[in-house]
This record gives C-alpha cells, structure tokens and sequence, in this order.
C-alpha cells in the first residue's frame, strides 16, 4: 500500500497542502522550508497509531504540545487537520481515507482532542467522530480510535501501514559509537540501533540482503571485496566487518567503527530499502557521498521498489540526484516559502519547469535553481 | 507570451548577478535562472533552450573570452538551427568582467582605487578579468586584495572571494544604463532587450 496523496492543514510551517503521491517523491526546497516537517507527518501518524506507547496524547507531547504543532500563520483557525488517502499505486483510486483533525482546549487543562476522525473504505465512510458516544463523554475525543486494537478493527490495514513507516537519517558517528551511549531513541531515526536490526533479521533473509548491499559496494568503494555480519565473541554484540584489499593481505578487515561515513550511509540506506514494503522516509541520502555514486540513487531507488514496492519519500539538496533523466516532475514536490508560511507544489505545476522538461532538461536543472534562496548569493560576502 | 518575465541562463553566479542588474534596469525579471556550469555546459544545452523559447523567452548571456571573436558569429557557431525570437542571445564582449568594469567611477569606489586605472573601453580588453585583477592588485583596501587576488603560487586564477565580492559591487553599486556608456556590448545587450519587451 502507498500514499497517493496529502492534505494538510496548519501543520508547522503550512497553511495547507494537497498533494498527489508517486511511488517515489523527492522534496526539495530551501534550507528551513518545512522538508523534515513533511515528513514528521507521516512519523506523526505512526506515533499515533503505536499501539504500544504510542497514542495521540504522546505523539503530540513528544512534539512540544499542538502550540508547536500548529502553523504560526493559523491565527483564526487553530485546528491541524491532516488527511491521506492509500492505494495499491499511485494511479489507482484510494482504498482508504483517514482524516483527524486535532485542537487543543482553549482553558482548563488545555488537553489535545480531536475535532474529528474519518475513515472512508473506497467511498463508504465507516467512521465518523465525533459519533454519540464521544458527545457523552468529551473525554474519548483525547484518543484515536486508531490507536486502539478495540476501535480500530474495521480498518486495521491502516493502523499496520502507518505503524510501520520508517525514517532513516543515518548519523554515522552514533552508529560508530552507538557502545558510548546509553539507549537509543524510539523507532531509531539516527541509525544507532542499525546493527541491532540487522542482527535481528534472520538467517537467509539477512545473507541474501548483505550480499546484494556487498556487490553494491564493491561498485562504490575502491578497494572493498567483502562484507561479513559476525558477533563479537566476547561481548556478543552485532558487527560489520569489511575486507579491503591491502598491501598488508591479513590487515585488511575492518569493523563498522573504522568505515567511512559514506560506507555507512550507503549500507544504511541499501537495508532500508530492502527491509520491507511499508513507506520508507529519507533524510539527505546524498550526504557524505560521491557525486557520482549519488547520481545513482534515483535508479537505484527505483529498481529496489520493483522488488519491494516501497514507497520512498526522499528529501534532497543535490543536483548530482536529480540530474538524472529518468525523474518525472510529478515526483518531485518544490518547498517555496512564502509570507504566510510555506508552499508545497509538484514541480510539473510550474509552467516554466513544464516547458523546460518537455524541451530537453532535467529535473536538477529545471527546478534546483527555483529552490536557492533569492539573497544566496550575498552568504559569501558576509564579514 | 509574457515578454518582460525570461528564463535566465548564465555561465555563473556572478553573470547570473549581472543578468538580473540588467534584467531590472529595463523593468524586466527572471523567473527562473540556468546553467552555473560554465560555458560549455550552456553550449550543450543551446538547441534545448531554443527550442524552449518558442514559449518561453530565454535571456542567455555568455563571455566572447576571445578578443578576436566575433558576437555574431559565435551565436551562429553554437547554434545550427535558427535562433528563435524568444532567445535574447547576448554575449559580452569579451567577458562578464568588462561590463562590470565599465561602470568605471562605481567601480573604482568599491575597489578603492583612482578612477584613471579603470579602462575606458572595456570591450576591448584582450583579458577582462585579468585586467580587473591587476586594477584590484593595486586597491587601497587589504580586504579587497585578499578577496580577489590569488594567493601566491595559487592555481586557482581568483582569489577565494571573488565572485562573491564583485557580486555585492553588482547588487549595490552597479548600474548598467551607467555601464553602457562605455560598453557597447552592453548597451545593445539593453536595446535588445527592450526590443523584445515592446514586442
């Protein structure tokens, strides 16, 4: 199942958005533009639909309460309203809609409730909230029906999909030192529990996933022939270990403590995307790595889909990424902040990138300058 | 079509600086700006940007960088089609650098040099840039040297600052009807312009 389209009303730096979905989207923008803040929608709604401690209440808290939550531009209107509808592809009618709205209590408590929840099956609504129970007792308007296992079902398959979005912003220094900090943080964003998962994954499944990522790597760093999962004998935790060919033949395997930041994050990056089918959210992946191993990654990513059907939401600021012929305009959505907070519009919106793609140029170069700042330029004659 | 609305392609960001000077000088604007891959890369993409003009106008400015050269004939040797009307094709004579320099009294302010070290035709200077580093080599202000001038045994062929240090001369001190005077190029770079707004 995918997303196949977004709206969103007052949700951080966005009055409103209404957009359709592909397979694979890239986002773009200027540095601050509200990238990272679409994509906490989708981590929103997994927050929200964790069963286990997860929930409304502590999406929202975890997020600084609604006061944070709300667009600053939302003055008379202080609801956040967020609604997506999921398909089997992009193109396909939605199977399912899920809408909340989300307010917080004017006095008293100031509580987060919700104003509404909907759920639509096709174009048969089966939820609509608040329904009588909820006008007997306001209290019930503090939690989801989708966070509920009682509640939620008749639309399980969206709770599951939600549940299992996955964010990847892999740091490579809390990776290397994941042993010198105590706990990970929820749902690991930063990568530092990375080789838990892998280790975690079992028997062949993991071998044939480390052999596909070996033989990427043998392309993208000169001198890598091997890729080894092992556990330490003494400690028991999960490594990686690579073999570099070397001057010194039996010096030549290192630990993940001694891979570069690039080698991390393609590692990181290639297991996500073979992991699983659910929506996959990734931060830069361009970072720390060669210009033309990222030229790459828009192929790359596509190729994976058609074994895993993973729908990948990918912010980006690299022209080496979307330099590449093969990405359509509706794939990429434009950040273009404005007074009144920011706006997201698909780059084949435009009729200046229209008219430059039909004629022969690429996404990079029809859309990337749109997204440097105006003053860009007067950075490097600061004193 | 819109007329006073172009697409913008340019060699670098510094063009791309001037390009908009100029652009606003005759009450026009870029939606968009091109290239920031230099000169060749602007040539590969020339029948691309023709071919867009036929519904967009394109403002494509690039350097001569041949004292020799010849405007016209450069624009022929790019492109084998015909240029269509929307392609407001300009090449500066002989480099971005010489339009700059000609709004000389500016110039030699912001420089911090006299004005008589400014050359009074810029258009034909062999090595615009060149000229405009020897200019600078003799400036008054530490800070202007440091930007622009190479270090020594540098292989670079400016200094660290430089695009960005005669991109804020452009943005605030730069006028291109005053540079016209004493740059042709420019001045029929302007008039083409305004030719193509008044439709």
């Amino acid at each position: 199942m995918m997303v196949n389209r977004l709206m969103v009303k007052n949700w951080r730096n966005f009055p409103r958005i209404d957009v359709p979905m592909k397979e694979r989207q890239f986002l773009v923008g200027p540095n601050a533009s509200g990238k990272s803040n679409l994509l906490d929608v989708f981590r929103f709604l997994r927050d929200i639909a964790t069963t286990e401690g997860g929930g409304l209440q502590k999406a929202v808290k975890d997020r600084g309460g609604v006061s944070k939550l709300r667009c600053l531009a939302a003055r008379r209107d202080p609801e956040i309203v967020i609604e997506t509808h999921l398909s089997q592809s992009a193109e396909a009618e939605p199977e399912w809609r899920y809408s909340i709205g989300i307010k917080q209590e004017a006095r008293g408590k100031r509580q987060t409730y919700l104003t509404h929840e909907r759920v639509w099956q096709g174009e048969h609504q089966i939820l609509d909230r608040p329904d009588a129970d909820d006008k007997l007792d306001r209290d019930r308007l503090t939690q989801t029906y989708l966070e509920q296992i009682n509640a939620n079902q008749k639309f399980r398959d969206i709770a599951q999909f939600f549940q299992s979005v996955t964010y990847l912003h892999l740091v490579p220094q809390l990776l290397r030192f994941a042993d010198s900090f105590q706990g990970t943080l929820e749902n690991d964003p930063f990568g530092q529990g990375f080789l838990e998962r892998i280790a975690k994954t079992t028997g062949r499944t993991q071998s044939s996933r480390l052999s596909k990522i070996e033989e990427a790597l043998k392309i993208a760093v000169p001198q890598l022939q091997q890729l080894k999962f092992i556990r330490d004998d003494v400690t028991g935790r999960p490594h990686l270990q690579a073999l570099y060919s070397h001057w010194r033949p039996q010096a030549g395997w290192q630990r993940e403590d001694q891979f570069s930041d690039g080698t991390l994050r393609l590692i990181g990056l290639l297991w996500s995307l073979l992991e699983a089918d659910s929506l996959l959210l990734l931060e830069e992946p361009e970072l720390s790595l060669n210009a033309g191993i990222v030229a790459e990654l828009a192929p790359l990513i596509h190729r994976m889909q058609r074994m895993r059907h993973r729908q990948v939401l990918v912010s980006t600021h690299s022209d080496a990424l979307l330099t590449e012929a093969g990405i359509d305009g509706r794939e990429v959505l434009v950040f273009s902040a404005a007074r009144e907070g920011t706006e997201v519009k698909l780059a084949s919106d435009f009729d200046e990138v229209r008219v430059l793609l039909a004629n022969g140029f690429t996404v990079g170069e029809a859309v990337l300058p749109r997204t440097k700042p105006e003053s860009a330029g007067r950075l490097g004659a600061i004193q | 079509m819109i007329r006073d609305v172009v697409l913008l392609g340019v060699e670098d960001a510094l063009s791309e600086t001037v390009g908009k000077a100029v652009l606003a000088s005759v009450r026009m604007s870029a939606s968009q700006t091109f290239g920031f891959k230099g000169n060749t890369y602007l040539r590969k993409k020339i029948s691309d940007l023709n071919k867009t003009a036929k519904v967009l106008p394109v403002f494509l400015i690039t350097d001569l960088d041949s004292p020799t050269g010849c405007a016209s004939e450069l624009i022929r040797d790019w492109l084998s089609d015909p240029p269509e009307p929307g392609l407001i094709f300009r090449v500066a004579v002989v480099e971005i650098e010489s339009w700059i320099m000609a709004h000389r009294k500016a110039l030699a302010r912001f420089l911090a040099v006299s004005q008589d070290r400014v050359p009074r035709n810029p258009d034909q200077l062999r090595n615009a840039k060149e000229k405009l580093l020897t200019i600078a080599s003799v400036s008054r202000r530490r800070d202007v040297r440091d930007d622009l001038l190479p270090a020594r045994g540098s292989t670079a062929k400016v200094g660290p600052a430089y695009n960005s240090r005669l991109g804020e001369f452009v943005r605030t001190e730069w006028n291109p009807q005053s540079a016209a005077a004493s740059s042709p190029s420019l001045k029929r770079a302007l008039s083409a312009l305004e030719t193509f707004r008044d439709g």
